[in-house]
């Protein structure tokens, strides 16, 4: 086997476990974490970016902040019985998936000069909004379904709001999207020590667009509400290399003659509405998410060359529309100085029955936040925020066209974030 | 200092989180393997009978690798894996190539050397080397040092056919080693056995637990030379009963026996089939069709003529005389095999010399040797499900302690399109590539026998309440590439 594989360099920035629905990545900002992820109709700040540019009009100034996350993710895998035919296994194993890392970056230029500037707020962002990383030892029960995966999508968001009148904002940024695929998985080929020969796909995509538009509005007293829609992009990956380890150089010839692919994977489109409860001493939100999933229809690989006389391979993916709704709240214990903050969600798996995959062993989880503000000095604050994902354990019987294995699934992850934001 | 307090306890909160994040599995009860066994069946004297596909030879010898995967060995592992079973101990080979015996010669084992320029596997035969050749000559003591106190669970001897089990001469070192060597020193200390006949182990060893598959040799031995002169029913039927009531006369013993595969749908035999000759260039068929015209190659006096892509292969019935194959013959493996090659070499470099290029031809040319012709074919599919009808019937009669496996449909599960699927991975009885059989065609690979290990735990968990698990068939290797 490979000693030195790219995928097993934890912690390098961007390499992203898979941990929200899908191979989603709801990290964009700590305090919204700390809060379950309520963004959407809930205090404008510079990740408002993201989460609805709606807001952005409706900020006090300018704001610049960095968020970093690390992502501890780990699967369970376990084979699957079938008592009716008197088969039984107990074969388990855990994947060993790399710390994930994303991140985000906002800067918000807001002026407080009071001229028809004023009303406009100018950003820039760059997030991480969907990615995937799973890693399985190499000798595991599927191994020739996956070795392994990484996911990347880096978003790069221009943005622009404007301040209409009194609460009502509105906004709108374009996404520049940047991507990268790599994975991996073993061929029914044994080397000479009994090992697996493997089969190793990787590929920069091209770049594509998307765009997020928004609208927030904050009544005189108490009540806020936003709604915001993010489209789809379509990351395509043209003429990604075909690697191939442990293959006999005859059936490199004969066998196994690609080189290299072509596919493409969508970064599907969302709609989200988002309330807010604004008191004195707290603050309560509730999200709506819709996520687009069904534009994840397959897997599709075209090779410039056959492999088993098959040019392209086609796994069914058919993956449904999800709701996320998000519920979050934040106290305030010292004015200005110090905010405690608690979330929950609850987040629907795209993945139908029979079409879970190692790669994104997906399923309806819960998510438990708490967060912490603090001021550190004028304009300067520091969020901390730590979030546990229990994805509910889940059975699957594989559909043929899946490409997938049978067996039960649990995954888990821990989420410590933190991130600096200062206003000016 | 204090910063650097803060730091270490992040690190280690950090770490923390690392190692507590590990989601565990919770099945169904029902659904968990176990050592539940209602049945309260005795698993602790597991004694596997049969030949050399229980022995686990493969590769075309008897080696340390394939004796540790033998299917008898994976089904202990899995019984002690839920506290049936204690101890299962093999006839272990020394370590490296083992040794095989085909044609009275004996070499090591085969391994896959490369890919011809044609895309066929190029296997060659490992040598025997240093003191393996020993184990099989009467002035050797390497079996006591190697196996000081002999008493093998895994009695699976290479070779061995039903017909020969009646035979207490079959144990002398001229007759069949690999049994020899399993009887030299004794069994639980008493003198060398060497005079016993195979049907006197069940009393001998008195299983509490068995699982017998014999009979493949019965069927085998004629047909690996091109003839179909199978151990006649009668023999079969009396040697099977006198071995089956040998291993029932142990009170409270139970066991498997596994019915006799159909050899006809092992590669072996189906390779090479009746259209092998496969010609790609007009120009191949032009030379071919010229030499068939100049050296009279004719069947039932009309012209043998080829034409693009596949054509039934042209055998030598006698001197002179000569047939095509038809659909449904099967071909021996390893001399079809060496004479396809010989032809396809000819086609593309032929000689210059016409008089040697005809010679070289027709020396080439495969006979009936060669071949299972329909009528053989038939003889044999006969008689193993004459066999096969026996053992089940005995299994009936004998119903509350003997299961059968029949691995008839197993074996037909492979050779169907795509065979079996098993996480990801096809399983199908190609030669080299299918997974299933190892380099000589008839023996099978780590993963074959991972293959009929989970058939047979399947027919015991069936047959008695227990709740034994499967291996996991993608942990097993298939053939092993170069």
């Amino acid at each position: 086997m490979k000693k030195k594989n790219v995928l097993s360099s934890a912690l390098v920035l961007g390499f992203l476990p898979m941990y929200a629905g899908g191979f989603q990545v709801n990290l964009q900002g700590t305090e919204r974490t700390g809060m379950g992820n309520v963004a959407v109709g809930i205090k404008p700040s510079a990740s408002s970016l993201f989460y609805n540019p709606g807001a952005l009009g409706l900020l006090k100034g300018s704001e610049i902040s960095v968020t970093g996350n690390l992502i501890f993710a780990s699967t369970a895998y376990a084979t699957l019985e079938q008592p009716t035919q008197n088969a039984y296994e107990n074969y388990t194993t855990h994947s060993k998936n790399p710390i994930g890392t994303p991140f985000a970056f906002y800067g918000v230029y807001k002026s407080k000069a009071d001229n028809y500037l004023s009303n406009f707020a100018f950003g820039l962002g760059v997030f991480t909004p969907f990615g995937s990383s799973v890693k399985y030892e190499d000798n595991w029960a599927g191994a020739a379904v996956l070795q392994n995966i990484t996911l990347q999508a880096f978003y790069v968001q221009p943005t622009v709001a404007y301040h209409i009148y009194d609460g009502l904002s509105i906004g709108a940024g374009l996404d520049f999207v940047f991507g990268g695929v790599e994975l991996q998985k073993a061929l029914p080929i044994n080397t000479a020590n009994g090992s697996n020969a493997n089969i190793n796909l990787s590929g920069k995509s091209k770049l594509s667009l998307a765009y997020n538009i928004g609208i927030y509005y904050q009544a005189p007293k108490i009540f806020s509400v936003g709604v915001t829609y993010r489209s789809m992009a379509n990351v395509a990956v043209k003429g990604g290399k075909v690697k191939y380890s442990g293959v006999p150089e005859a059936l490199l010839a004969s066998t196994f003659e690609a080189r290299k692919f072509d596919a493409s994977l969508p970064l599907p489109g969302q709609v989200s509405v988002g309330y807010g409860l604004t008191f004195e001493r707290f603050s309560l939100g509730l999200d709506i998410n819709y996520v687009l999933w069904s534009a994840y229809k397959e897997l599709k690989l075209d090779f410039d060359k056959p492999i088993n006389k098959e040019l392209t391979s086609v796994s069914k993916r058919n993956y449904q529309n999800t709701f996320i709704v998000n519920l979050g709240g934040e106290g305030v214990v010292i004015p200005e100085k110090l905010f405690v903050r608690a979330g929950l969600y609850y987040d629907m798996s795209p993945v139908k029955n029979g079409y879970l995959t190692p790669e994104t062993p997906d399923s309806d989880a819960i998510g438990t936040s708490v967060g912490l503000g603090v001021n550190l000095v004028k304009g300067l604050n520091l969020d901390l925020a730590f979030l546990w994902t229990e994805k509910l354990q889940r059975k699957n019987v594989a559909m043929a066209d899946a490409n997938s294995l049978d067996g039960y699934f649990k995954s888990r992850a821990f989420i410590p974030s933190v991130s600096l934001s200062y206003k000016f | 200092m204090k910063q650097n307090y803060i730091f270490n306890a992040s690190l280690a909160v950090l770490l923390a989180m690392g190692v507590a994040c590990k989601p565990e599995i919770k099945k169904p009860k029902s659904g968990q393997a176990s050592g539940e066994n209602p049945k309260n069946i005795d698993f602790t004297k597991y004694y596997a009978f049969g030949n050399s596909l229980t022995a686990g030879y493969a590769d075309n010898a008897l080696y340390l690798e394939g004796q540790l995967v033998s299917y008898p060995n994976l089904l202990a592992q899995q019984l002690k894996s839920v506290g049936l079973l204690e101890t299962f101990k093999q006839p272990l080979m020394p370590e490296g190539n083992g040794l095989g015996i085909s044609e009275n010669t004996i070499h090591g084992k085969r391994y896959l050397k490369g890919f011809l320029p044609s895309g066929s596997p190029d296997i060659a035969l490992t040598e025997v080397y240093g003191s393996v050749a020993l184990l099989f000559t009467t002035q050797s003591s390497l079996l006591e040092t190697e196996n000081p106190d002999a008493n093998f669970n895994n009695m699976g001897v290479p070779g061995i056919s039903v017909a020969d089990i009646d035979n207490d001469k079959y144990g002398a070192v001229t007759k069949n080693p690999y049994y020899y060597r399993i009887l030299k020193k004794g069994i639980f200390g008493m003198a060398s056995l060497e005079n016993k006949a195979y049907v006197e182990m069940p009393s001998i060893l008195k299983p509490s637990f068995f699982t017998v598959w014999l009979g493949a040799n019965d069927v085998l031995s004629s047909a690996s030379e091109g003839k179909a002169d199978p151990t006649p029913q009668g023999t079969f039927e009396s040697n099977y009963t006198a071995f089956i009531n040998n291993l029932l006369a142990t009170p409270k013993s139970h066991g498997v026996l596994i019915t006799v595969p159909d050899i006809t749908l092992v590669p072996y035999f189906t390779t090479f089939p009746y259209n092998a000759l496969a010609l790609k260039e007009q120009e191949d068929v032009d030379k071919v069709n010229a030499l068939f015209v100049a050296l009279g190659i004719k069947e039932e006096n009309v012209q043998i003529s080829y034409k693009l892509g596949k054509n039934p292969i042209v055998i030598t019935v006698s001197p002179g005389k000569y047939r095509l194959l038809k659909a449904g013959e099967l071909t021996i493996l390893p001399s079809m095999g060496a004479k396809l090659a010989k032809i396809n070499a000819l086609i593309q470099n032929p000689p210059a010399n016409p008089v040697e290029l005809a010679t070289a031809l027709l020396s080439s040319l495969p006979t009936e040797n060669d071949v299972l012709d329909l009528n053989e074919v038939k003889i044999i599919q006969d008689a193993v499900a004459g066999y096969n009808n026996f053992i089940k019937k005995i299994a009936k009669e004998h119903g509350d302690k003997i299961a059968v496996l029949d691995v008839i449909p197993a074996l037909q599960a492979i050779n169907e399109q795509g065979g079996i699927m098993a996480y990801g991975v096809n399983l199908t009885a190609s030669f080299v590539s299918g997974g299933a059989f190892s380099l000589d065609g008839l023996h099978l690979t780590p993963r074959g026998n991972a293959y009929i290990a989970n058939e047979l735990i399947r027919t015991i968990n069936e047959k008695f309440g227990t709740r034994i698990p499967q291996v996991v068939l993608t942990s097993y290797a298939g053939v092993l590439m170069p």
